[in-house]
């Protein structure tokens, strides 16, 4: 029986161990000819399991008219650790998103 | 219809280059923007005119500025303290010239050029170029600089009888205070009514030419460019790892890029393009990567690939930064074991592609560390075997590049000598790597060996190095620079530290 409990232990840790590395990989994704703009970083809060959240609606004057290139969604190590201590209570993720600087067809001079 | 435009972004404060190498503190954030139609020449006198403003609204207030291209430089040359920056990769449309703009219709074929705006990303130029059947000869490895920022830092890849991408330019808008210049070699190019047109004033002397051809962010706004392009080509790409030797080094070395060919990459081609990517932990026990392109005809009918299938994102940045910083100990066996995987099974099939699609845009995901120092191909064994004890011996942790090209054009290029070896180190930032790759250069100063440093990466250029380096080329780029700018308070506009610390604003 004591063997057993220390493998479930084991493969728990190991779990939460995979689950912490894996909390911190990036996710990208990007249209085709992406031709960014600077980065913007923002953080989002989900509080309760997803209960509640805050997001930012930060008002980007380069992106009007012409929307995004790319957006990555990751969170730090800092973060996973936070959402493991608190039992995903609180969840903080960063998502980094670049305007698209436009794509105007060829003219004449 | 909405004309070229400046915009206040109102967003002060701090800002970070592409590489998050360096921080800015901004007065105020600024861009500058396309109109949504009409001709080339209008878009230009009406962003030169907004810019003149601008420019001359920053003086009174006694404000440095500094535009920013896509911000791809790694050694902060494009930050400003306490001053307005310029973002201009939203001024970016490209234009097709007529025969009636130019000074010689009759003896001109103008489908072999094109008008840009300055912000144009290469990657849109490579685009519009193929929708123009024509094609660059040369870019770097990575597409997503603009052309004026390009240019300005005479970026460079790995075309053996290629220069910089600026040996692409023909004519160059410049705005200052004090006038909107029209710059163009002494034979001249565009006709004087277009010139006229764009606002500008024509400046044909070859010493402007010259220096305007690599500006370094330091004699004026670059808003415009006209290159000259050729009919567009395919290459065929072959890349695999290698057991490099001695021999083979000083195969490259004496120029025998074919024998070099013939070993590694696809019998009885002459390559256009030839790139090793070496491990500096002792460089000749371990493998290489290699990367070919030879060039071909255009067809319509090939078979479109990825560029990840064509080979792109060879920078070799991307793919070891993050592992390497973690793991700076085991640099040698990690450099091996990265490449192994990061080339895959190589790219050894009869797979075609355009210049353009060969490039690709990459997203950094960790602080990096880039550095390229040219020198004299025909000094590569002993440079090469110096950097890689110099600088693995002392700790730096980054895969080591060798490219080939052509020196020139411009007053200030860095590839100076006919036949250059550009070499880069491109890893993971860290002190060590910082400190072994300084403790380097002050090795190849010992022991006497010529080279120079790229405008836009890490190296520890002062002014006395830059002049050490340039002599009377940087005295003529500097007498330019006093045409374009003759006052102080001129000069003042365009200074930053980084700059300062080169010696070509203080």
């Amino acid at each position: 029986m004591d063997t057993i409990g220390w493998i479930a232990a084991a493969i728990l840790v190991l779990t939460l161990f995979g689950q912490y590395l894996a909390g911190t990989a990036d996710y990208f994704l990007s249209i085709e000819n992406p031709r960014p703009l600077d980065e913007t970083v923002d953080t989002i809060t989900i509080l309760g399991w997803g209960f509640a959240s805050q997001a930012s609606r930060s008002c980007m004057a380069e992106l009007v008219g012409q929307g995004f290139a790319d957006v990555r969604l990751f969170a730090t190590r800092k973060q996973v650790l936070l959402s493991f201590v608190t039992f995903g209570f609180v969840r903080k993720v960063c998502i980094a998103w670049r305007g698209n600087a436009g794509q105007h067809p060829l003219g004449e001079a | 219809m909405a004309a070229a435009h400046m915009v206040d972004l109102d967003r002060p404060g701090e800002w970070k280059n592409y590489h998050e190498t360096g921080t800015s503190q901004a007065k105020a954030r600024f861009t500058l923007r396309s109109g949504d139609g009409g001709r080339g020449r209008e878009e230009l006198r009406e962003a030169a005119s907004e810019l003149q403003k601008w420019l001359n609204l920053a003086k009174e207030q006694n404000i440095p500025v500094r535009p920013v291209g896509g911000a791809w430089s790694p050694s902060n040359i494009q930050i400003v303290q306490d001053g307005w920056m310029l973002h201009t990769r939203r001024f970016n449309r490209c234009f097709r010239l007529a025969a009636g703009d130019f000074e010689r219709p009759e003896s001109t074929h103008p489908e072999d050029f094109i008008l840009l705006d300055a912000g144009v990303q290469i990657d849109e130029i490579n685009d519009k170029l193929e929708e123009m059947k024509r094609s660059l000869v040369t870019t770097g490895a990575s597409n997503g600089q603009t052309i004026a920022g390009a240019c300005a830092t005479g970026t460079h890849g790995s075309v053996i009888n290629a220069g910089g991408i600026q040996q692409h330019v023909r004519a160059i808008q410049i705005v200052t205070p004090g006038g909107v210049h029209w710059i163009e070699p002494k034979a001249g190019l565009m006709s004087a009514g277009f010139v006229a047109d764009t606002g500008s004033t024509l400046m044909r002397d070859e010493d402007a030419f010259e220096a305007a051809l690599i500006a370094v962010g330091s004699l004026g706004i670059v808003t415009a460019m006209v290159l000259e392009t050729v009919p567009i080509y395919l290459v065929r790409p072959y890349m695999k790892l290698i057991d490099f030797g001695r021999e083979d080094l000083q195969l490259l070395q004496d120029g025998q890029f074919r024998q070099f060919s013939e070993k590694f990459g696809v019998p009885g081609l002459d390559p256009y393009f030839v790139m090793v990517i070496t491990n500096p932990h002792r460089p000749f026990a371990h493998q290489a990567t290699v990367k070919f392109l030879y060039k071909c005809p255009y067809r319509d009918t090939y078979e479109r690939q990825t560029p990840a299938e064509l080979g792109a994102g060879y920078d070799a940045q991307t793919m070891i930064t993050w592992i390497l910083r973690n793991f700076p100990w085991a640099r040698g066996w990690i450099l091996q074991t990265i490449m192994r995987l990061g080339i895959g099974k190589g790219v050894t099939g009869e797979v075609y592609g355009t210049w353009g699609e060969t490039t690709e845009m990459h997203k950094p995901i960790a602080k990096g560390f880039t550095a390229a120092m040219f020198s004299d191909r025909s000094q590569l064994v002993r440079t090469f075997e110096t950097l890689c004890q110099a600088f693995s011996g002392r700790g730096g942790s980054t895969a080591v590049t060798l490219r080939f090209l052509k020196g020139g054009p411009g007053l200030l290029s860095p590839a100076r000598w006919p036949d250059t070896v550009a070499i880069d180190c491109d890893g993971p930032d860290s002190d060590t790597t910082e400190a072994a790759y300084l403790g380097m250069l002050d090795e190849f100063e010992a022991a006497q060996i010529p080279f120079t440093l790229h405008w836009g990466k890490f190296g520890n250029l002062t002014a006395a190095r830059v002049e050490q380096d340039f002599g009377n080329d940087l005295v003529r780029w500097k007498a330019v620079q006093a045409r374009l700018l003759p006052t102080p308070e001129d000069r003042r506009l365009f200074r930053s530290v980084e700059l300062d610390r080169l010696g070509l604003t203080a």
